[in-house]
């Protein structure tokens, strides 16, 4: 148990030296490859299933600042608390040459006094890894203000849950999948606007804290994410999201995700995150609505 | 057949227009206060770009006064202004000086910060700076 808030902090002193090497040391060029040369904001925030985009939407932006000759680095802790659920997620990614994010989230979903009531025990908490990869395919969110074309990425997400006998108990087929997705990002900077519109193919349920597929539906359906921010100035973003979910279970069922965010970066080395988050039924529990806080720390 | 065919005329015709056409707009010009506003910033632009450790290079040779008055002018073109910006073409100026895209992000920042410094609303800036944006694929090597 020890082991991983350890790990974490270790990246993140690594992290913080990097980012503050970063700043500090002199530049020659664009040889220094950590340098945070894109402009602020412009690599979104990590999600909650640690991939480069808003809060509960994927984006097409490569995570970090790094450009076309540079990486960009972050890790991010979450916290989201519903009125009878808590999730967590903490992670990291990378961006690469501004073409390739990989990313990494360990998430723990915790039932608090309903797994008391399922049986399960107080406090019973569901674990996933995800795995993401997400690349670059084509345009520029930045660039591209002189055609309607968004930034097109393509991403795959490989999640392991950690309760592989429960979730088949309440239904689902495998408590391991993979997500595809096609995200497309546009920036429309002179209404400043960032839109975002991503369809995944998907089994998973609830992200696949409940595992992938069930009685209801066991194939991959498309699945839509999407946000919609307006910038009130560099460093502050708000806005909304979208989240459309299967219903695959048999025990519940299991409605769409939405909310409404703040995302603030004072500078290209932290932001943090604030909505208010509306994620309707989850586990036979209705109107789970809460607060979300993330925190990003990279560069 | 004929539908294909006028739905393809139709997205290239959406795709090649661009969404911001050049059009007269005297508010826009006004919210940077016209052409002493528009050359306060540009001076005030240039002097941090030329100590700016990220791009001060490149402008190490540069006829400063002419760089300002070209500026001006294709600022003031861009938001509207009465001005014909006349200089030479985006890619034809910095052929050969192996600019790269964070180069030309440092340069955005630091004319962000001018425009900051002049009171141009943050809306009003990124009017300009998504007219410059576009830019960065004939500047760039890539």
């Amino acid at each position: 148990m020890l082991a991983k808030p350890m790990i974490l902090a270790a990246l993140g002193v690594a992290f913080g030296a990097c980012a503050a090497g970063a700043q500090t040391a002199p530049n020659t060029g664009y040889g220094n490859p950590m340098e945070s040369g894109r402009l602020l904001l412009t690599g979104g925030v990590s999600n909650v299933e640690g991939a480069g985009g808003g809060g509960l939407a994927t984006w097409a932006l490569i995570t970090g600042y790094g450009t076309d000759d540079a990486v960009g680095a972050n890790i991010h802790g979450t916290y989201v608390r519903l009125s009878d659920y808590q999730l967590g997620s903490e992670g990291f990614a990378f961006g690469i040459n501004n073409r390739v994010e990989i990313s990494y989230a360990h998430q723990d979903f915790n039932t608090l006094k309903v797994g008391g009531a399922l049986g399960l025990g107080r406090n019973f908490t569901f674990s996933q890894e995800i795995v993401g990869a997400k690349v670059r395919l084509y345009g520029d969110t930045v660039y591209d203000q002189d055609t309607y074309l968004p930034q097109l990425a393509a991403g795959v997400q490989y999640k392991i849950g950690n309760k592989n006998s429960i979730v088949r108990a309440v239904g689902a087929k495998d408590s391991q999948g993979a997500d595809f997705y096609l995200a497309a990002t546009k920036l429309l900077l002179e209404q400043s606007l960032l839109v975002d519109a991503t369809v995944r193919m998907t089994r998973a349920n609830e992200l696949g804290i409940l595992g992938f597929g069930g009685p209801r539906n066991n194939s991959y359906k498309p699945q839509f994410e999407g946000s919609v921010a307006y910038l009130l100035t560099r460093s502050i973003a708000i806005g909304g999201e979208y989240r459309t979910k299967s219903s695959n279970l048999g025990f519940t069922k299991e409605t769409d995700w939405k909310d409404l965010f703040i995302a603030w970066a004072p500078t290209k080395n932290i932001s943090v995150t604030l909505a208010y988050v509306d994620l309707g039924t989850i586990a036979t529990k209705k109107n789970e609505r809460g607060v979300y806080l993330s925190t990003q720390i990279g560069f | 057949m004929k539908n294909l065919f006028r739905i393809a005329m139709f997205a290239s015709l959406v795709l090649s227009s661009a969404p911001h056409a050049a059009r007269a707009d005297d508010a826009m010009f006004q919210a940077f206060g016209g052409t002493p506003g528009l050359t306060h910033i540009v001076d005030d632009f240039v002097a941090t770009v030329l100590v700016d450790p990220r791009i001060k290079d490149f402008f190490a040779k540069a006829d400063i006064p002419h760089l300002k008055t070209q500026l001006v002018a294709q600022f003031c073109q861009l938001i509207g202004g009465p001005c014909t910006y006349t200089g030479a073409d985006m890619a034809q100026a910095h052929r050969g000086m192996g600019v790269h895209d964070v180069h030309f992000n440092a340069l955005a920042e630091d004319l962000q910060l001018a425009m900051d410094r002049a009171g141009v609303p943050f809306s009003k800036q990124n009017y300009l700076v998504a007219r410059l944006a576009p830019m960065e694929k004939q500047i760039s090597v890539k």
